[in-house]
């Protein structure tokens, strides 16, 4: 089936290979990937790194798994951390020998773990958090404030009070 | 173009592998004319029963709209974002190309230097063998352990199974002189026992020494005879026996003492 296609494309002229429905994506087709596959159960999200023969063919299934080369656990566990485990000789292999495919958030655990240089995406979100964080600490203050401008007047209208307690 | 398969099919069957390989549109249309023919036979052989029709959309209707127009939208960035995206996405892709280079490179350098995958596999071969080693020097130390351990757990399970066992002997010869004792008196007692020989002067003893077991008893243990026992039944019993009963004991009886001495006065009589 997959030779019979390639002859097809071969045959075909360009202009008519962009007409027909595309069966295959040509840039992952046949390139091993590297991405996540959702293990795991309900309310339990937990992610194999893995190889896979072809984005195509789907990530959740291991029969289509070519081979695992990590772990990683969304869940923050007791201590406040995401586990993340990489086998880097094997990814090491995968991409330079293979030259695999490697899915964004692949790329971006890459980066954190210091494979790879700090993936694009992890600054735009560091500063986005970094943003919350502040617009938080802000709201924070300004509640503080409030609460103790608050208590002020209490004090003094209880103040006033308490000398006319008639 | 089926037929001919068919056909083909039925003259040369030695030639089918050759033909399904050398036209693979020829096979197919003969793997679809032999299915079609088992559906329609197995149909008429059922006569058409109403089946549930499979889940989701006929592969012959189109798309839906909501499918088929459905578009995909990008989420919103911020513009100084898709700005940053820009260079720094340019700086990773450089940087992730060379990484392969260099990957590829180290690897490649392992292998020549002798720490390729072969490297690893015998460095891993020789490790395998050496922790079986260790391995088994453990399991050795454990077995020797576990014998005398097994050693001492049976020595000390025959002393106590001996012990009760022991135990257990005394017991039964305990029993055994008791049972003996038991039979030695049961055969001292037999020589006063009735049989054959002795019976009739066990008779004429019963008759001349009666024990009369017909009173009423106290608490006090006296006995009252009612009517006063006779040796020899004179005359017709009484047939209304209500009257002998109509008395307050103790009144005219008295004590046992006194019944004792009235029983002798009677044996007297």
């Amino acid at each position: 089936m997959v030779f019979l296609l390639f002859s097809d494309f071969a045959v075909y002229e360009p202009h008519q290979v962009l007409e027909m429905r595309k069966l295959v994506i040509p840039k992952y087709f046949g390139r091993p990937s590297i991405g996540l596959a959702l293990f795991g159960c309900t309310n339990r999200p937990f992610y194999h790194v893995c190889v896979f023969p072809d984005r195509a063919l789907g990530r959740r299934y291991e029969g289509n798994i070519l081979e695992q080369v990590g772990t990683f656990d969304p869940l923050p566990n007791q201590k406040n951390e995401k586990l993340v485990a990489l086998n880097f000789g094997r990814l090491k292999y995968w991409i330079g020998e293979r030259n695999a495919h490697i899915s964004v958030p692949v790329l971006e655990l890459l980066g954190l773990s210091g494979l790879f240089p700090i993936h694009p995406k992890s600054f735009i979100r560091a500063k986005d958090n970094r943003a919350l964080i502040a617009d938080q600490q802000l709201k924070a203050v300004a509640e503080a404030a409030d609460a103790e401008k608050l208590n002020e007047e209490q004090v003094s209208s209880g103040a006033t009070s308490t000398s006319h307690p008639q | 173009m089926i037929f001919f398969a068919i056909v083909n099919f039925q003259n040369s069957p030695k030639m089918l592998g050759s033909r399904l390989s050398s036209t693979i549109t020829t096979g197919r249309c003969l793997l679809a004319a032999t299915s079609h023919a088992e559906v329609t036979g197995s149909i008429q052989k059922r006569q058409m029963g109403r089946r549930q029709p499979k889940q989701g959309k006929p592969p012959i209707l189109p798309p839906s709209k909501k499918v088929l127009y459905h578009v995909v939208h990008a989420a919103w960035q911020k513009p100084e974002d898709v700005e940053e995206l820009l260079w720094r996405r340019h700086a990773y892709n450089n940087a992730v190309v060379s990484l392969r280079e260099v990957f590829r490179a180290e690897i490649a350098q392992n292998a020549s230097h002798g720490q390729g995958i072969e490297a690893m596999k015998e460095a891993e071969a020789l490790e395998f063998d050496e922790l079986i080693l260790e391995n088994q020097k453990r399991n050795e130390a454990k077995r020797a352990a576990r014998e005398s351990r097994e050693s001492e757990a049976t020595k000390e399970t025959k002393r106590v199974i001996l012990d009760e066992i022991h135990v257990e002997l005394e017991k039964r010869n305990l029993e055994k002189k008791a049972a003996e004792e038991e039979v030695k008196r049961a055969i001292e007692r037999s020589s006063g026992f009735v049989d054959r020989e002795n019976l009739e002067k066990k008779i004429l003893e019963a008759l001349e020494k009666p024990t009369i077991y017909d009173f009423a008893i106290d608490r006090a243990g006296n006995k009252y005879f009612v009517p006063q026992p006779v040796k020899y039944q004179e005359g017709t019993p009484t047939r209304q026996k209500g009257r002998l009963y109509d008395q307050t004991l103790g009144t005219q009886m008295g004590m046992m003492e006194e019944a004792a001495g009235g029983e002798k006065r009677h044996l007297e009589q």
